[in-house]
């Protein structure tokens, strides 16, 4: 276990060199650059110049590559064009409301579609199957901000139960901060839910349907044991791929829920450094993101084997 | 006899309690308290030398100080300058100082403070956005702690706008912004906090020049980027004052405004316009530019892009601006414009692309509007969608363009020579028409020399009329701001500068009634 998981690690070195080649090269060929995005209107020649070379714009294309890569590998990813400030304490201020965000939102998906997604399965084609797949699909068809929007003023304009925006840390203040919490993290965890019902449904209904459940039945097994000790067990391995997926993509992702909910986190910076074509924010915060990435999908890989023990770690 | 007489007693004490206008009850200011501002975005960079979007001055007239300041109503002012005198030549500038001026930092405001800062923006390695509008500079001198002398190349009328806040903000000499934390300033607040994204926190500054304000002890910049999102925060108290709310909503706010809930439309001199690239055919031809002017209805385009929250623009500067033109109107014809097409040599129209700025969602509807608009007179305008750097680079830096929108917000405005000189005057680079009329330059250098305040509005309406009739820029839009804040909030009320504290007002001198 451990050789396994030291080897995944020591797999970050070339996906992380990979990442950085890609990141540096695409970024560099979207048009517009820094300065562009810096000056507005007011593209002077001669302040351009000046811009240039104190953004090291002026040298070529390889030397910024590998003054760069110098840089990460003494721990310094730089320094932000557009704020000016550290990119590493920029990320590392941002990044943890996103994950934070994001596992309140995968929680709150997991609480929702897992007990949907085994209703619908076990009372298939009654009223319960079609109200937690009609739940799906309205998840799936409602696009995020809408979504967001329509919290915000039921929840908060109208009701006022919860804040219409904005961010508490947990450590400053727990209980305030899921309030603040709440809106943007049940808008998220609802999108996340309506797809995690539908594949708990249909995994389930493919374990339903093996002989092994059958047998267990046949011997008079509660239906409560069947379900959740013969079933459930050997549906949720897609179910638990999908989560890390989802969750991974959830750390770069969740730009419109953390736009609309004024939630400071990684992806409303990496919009804004994108749209400003900041390049040490972004390749920053995609080389953290492709971290996060390989780490999530390690801990996928360990439950795997938590689930199912014939799946062994090689 | 004498109930009669009391009840007339009775009905007139009551008319005239009833019937007299209720005097006007002065409030009077109460200290204290922390004021949250809803903005609609949160720009980044701290160094007010370098970093001027409307959104980053806004936030910068809090810290700092002009030498220069303008008042309520846009005219100019003094602030950290007490007196102002030119050479009889105009070449040279002496200012007084404002004594007893204090730095957030403790120091006292001397000329070298001044000298450092003006010297800074114009420095190339500073490389501040705004170091040409101090090209006219020679030198600046310290003539004593409080007195700067500004050496000019050349007798130059609008330098004095060029002193105010938006240009050039007075820090203390050898400081700038680290990180990010700003330099210290002289303004009513001083800097405390940034969390990028989240909030920005300012503390008031209890030596500030202006004695015995600001009212509030603190205030807090509130990034809400969706416009929806801002309003509703307002509407829940979670804010106290909205920057601008969402068009669609304003013309009911306006008459039925929410629950404790004030809705008031500011004058901006923000103006948004058509520009037509003239080296670049079909628009090489003025009668196919002047075509384009005249197919454009006007009305129509403030009523679809800003809902009506605006004015329609024949100039840069709106109807209450104090450098408002009597000029002749552009107006909409559109079978003129078909004949002007057809004796250019297009009688079936052409087909163009426009750039268009997808981030301003107002260029972006003129953009669609001027589409359907020219449509009618056969012009088939194909939209090409470019974000900010994108378009930039392509529209402003490369000027590769046939037709585009754009607009300018009202602080980079404050002088005739600001809006016309830039974007006409044929050797600017800012001239994105790359317009050229040898009369119209001349035009142009006059107004610079020009100092008499009448001689210079004659010579600014000629060039604006033959500016209109050539067609290189077609001014559409001056959009008004919708702004919204709690009853609780007093003492502030929109003005004609883009600054949120400014001389005589703005939130140095609001107060919450708590």
């Amino acid at each position: 276990m451990l050789s396994f998981v030291f080897r995944r690690i020591l797999s970050l070195v070339p996906v992380l060199f990979i990442v950085s080649l890609m990141v540096f090269s695409i970024f560099r060929l979207v048009p517009g650059d820094p300065v562009d995005a810096f000056l507005g209107t007011e593209q002077d020649p001669e302040v351009r110049r000046a811009l240039r070379a104190e953004f090291g714009l002026d040298k070529s294309l390889p030397v910024q590559y590998l003054y760069w890569v110098k840089n990460i590998l003494q721990g310094n990813l730089g320094r932000s064009f557009s704020t000016q400030q550290n990119v590493l304490k920029l990320l590392g201020e941002k990044l943890p409301n996103t994950i934070y965000l994001a596992f309140s939102s995968i929680f709150i998906s997991i609480l929702i579609a897992v007990p949907a997604g085994i209703i619908a399965a076990t009372r298939r084609k009654k009223l319960e199957d079609y109200s937690a797949m009609t739940f799906a699909l309205l998840g799936i068809s409602i696009p995020g901000f809408w979504l967001g929007i329509m919290f915000i003023l039921i929840f908060s304009l109208y009701l006022g139960w919860f804040p219409s925006m904005g961010f508490v840390s947990p450590l400053e203040d727990p209980l305030r901060s899921l309030w603040y919490l709440a809106l943007p993290a049940f808008s998220l965890g609802w999108l996340q839910a309506a797809i995690l019902t539908r594949l708990t449904r249909s995994s389930m209904l493919d374990v339903l349907n093996r002989e092994y459940v059958r047998t267990a039945r046949a011997q008079g097994h509660p239906e409560r044991t069947v379900i959740f000790r013969y079933s459930l067990k050997n549906a949720l391995i897609p179910i638990v791929t999908i989560v890390g997926l989802r969750l991974a993509a959830l750390l770069g992702g969740t730009i419109v829920i953390e736009q609309i909910f004024s939630w400071p986190g990684v992806g409303l910076l990496l919009l804004q450094a994108i749209f400003a074509r900041d390049y040490p924010l972004v390749q920053g915060a995609v080389l953290i993101i492709a971290v996060g990435f390989v780490l999530i999908n390690l801990l996928v890989d360990i439950t795997y084997q938590l689930i199912d023990p014939r799946i062994r770690m090689s | 006899m004498r109930s009669t007489l009391k009840v007339f007693c009775l009905l007139l004490a009551l008319f005239l309690v009833m019937g007299s206008p209720t005097p006007p009850q002065a409030q009077t200011p109460k200290s204290g308290g922390k004021l949250i501002l809803g903005m609609r975005m949160d720009p980044a960079g701290m160094d007010p030398h370098k970093n001027q979007f409307s959104e980053q001055f806004k936030r910068f007239s809090f810290i700092y100080n002009g030498l220069l300041d303008y008042d309520k109503q846009g005219h100019l002012v003094s602030s950290l300058a007490t007196s102002w005198k030119f050479s009889p030549d105009q070449k040279e500038l002496s200012l007084k100082l404002r004594p007893g001026v204090k730095f957030h930092n403790g120091k006292e405001l001397k000329a070298e403070d001044v000298k450092y800062s003006l010297d800074r923006v114009r420095d190339k390695k500073t490389a501040s956005p705004l170091m040409r509008d101090f090209s006219s500079i020679k030198d600046v001198q310290v003539v004593d702690d409080t007195t700067v002398r500004i050496v000019l190349k050349e007798a130059y009328s609008p330098f004095l706008s060029k002193l105010t806040l938006y240009y050039c903000s007075i820090i203390p000499a050898g400081t700038e912004a680290t990180g990010g934390t700003p330099p210290p300033g002289t303004g009513p607040f001083q800097f405390v906090e940034h969390k990028m994204n989240d909030y920005m926190k300012l503390k008031k500054f209890p030596q500030y020049w202006e004695k015995g304000l600001p009212y509030l002890d603190e205030i807090i910049f509130k990034p809400i980027i969706e416009d929806t999102v801002r309003y509703t925060a307002l509407r829940t108290g979670e804010i106290h004052w909205a920057n601008t709310i969402p068009f669609p909503e304003v013309e009911k706010a306006l008459k039925n405004p929410p629950k404790d809930v004030v809705v008031q439309e500011g004058p901006t001199q923000s103006v948004f316009y058509f520009v037509l690239n003239c080296t670049r055919p079909p628009f090489d031809n003025s009668k196919v530019r002047q075509a384009i002017a005249l197919a454009l209805e006007k009305k129509e385009i403030v009523a679809g892009a800003v809902w009506g929250r605006g004015e329609v623009a024949h100039q840069a500067f709106g109807n209450s601006h104090p450098y408002h033109l009597p000029i002749k109107s552009q107006e909409y014809e559109p079978n003129r414009a078909r004949a002007l097409l057809a004796e250019a040599g297009y009688p079936k129209g052409f087909k163009v692309i426009l750039p268009a700025l997808t981030a301003h969602s107002l260029l972006l509807e003129m953009g669609k509007i001027g589409q359907a608009q020219l449509r009618k007179v056969g012009i088939d305008v194909e939209l090409q969608l470019l974000d900010g750097a994108a378009f930039n680079q392509q529209v402003i830096v490369k000027k590769d363009f046939a037709i585009t929108t754009m607009g300018d917000a009202g602080e980079t405005r404050n002088d005739f020579d600001d809006a016309y000189y830039r974007a006409f005057f044929s050797q600017s680079p800012y001239n994105l028409a790359r317009y050229s009329n040898p009369t119209v330059d001349a035009w142009l250098q006059e107004g610079r020399q020009t100092f008499d305040p009448e001689k210079r509005k004659r010579i600014y309406t000629q060039v604006v009329d033959r500016v209109n009739q050539d067609a290189p820029i077609i001014y559409a839009i001056i959009r008004t701001i919708p702004y919204a804040w709690r009853t609780s909030l007093k003492g502030w009320e929109p003005n004609a500068t883009s600054a949120l504290c400014y001389s005589g007002g703005g939130f140095s001198r609001a107060w919450l009634d708590r």
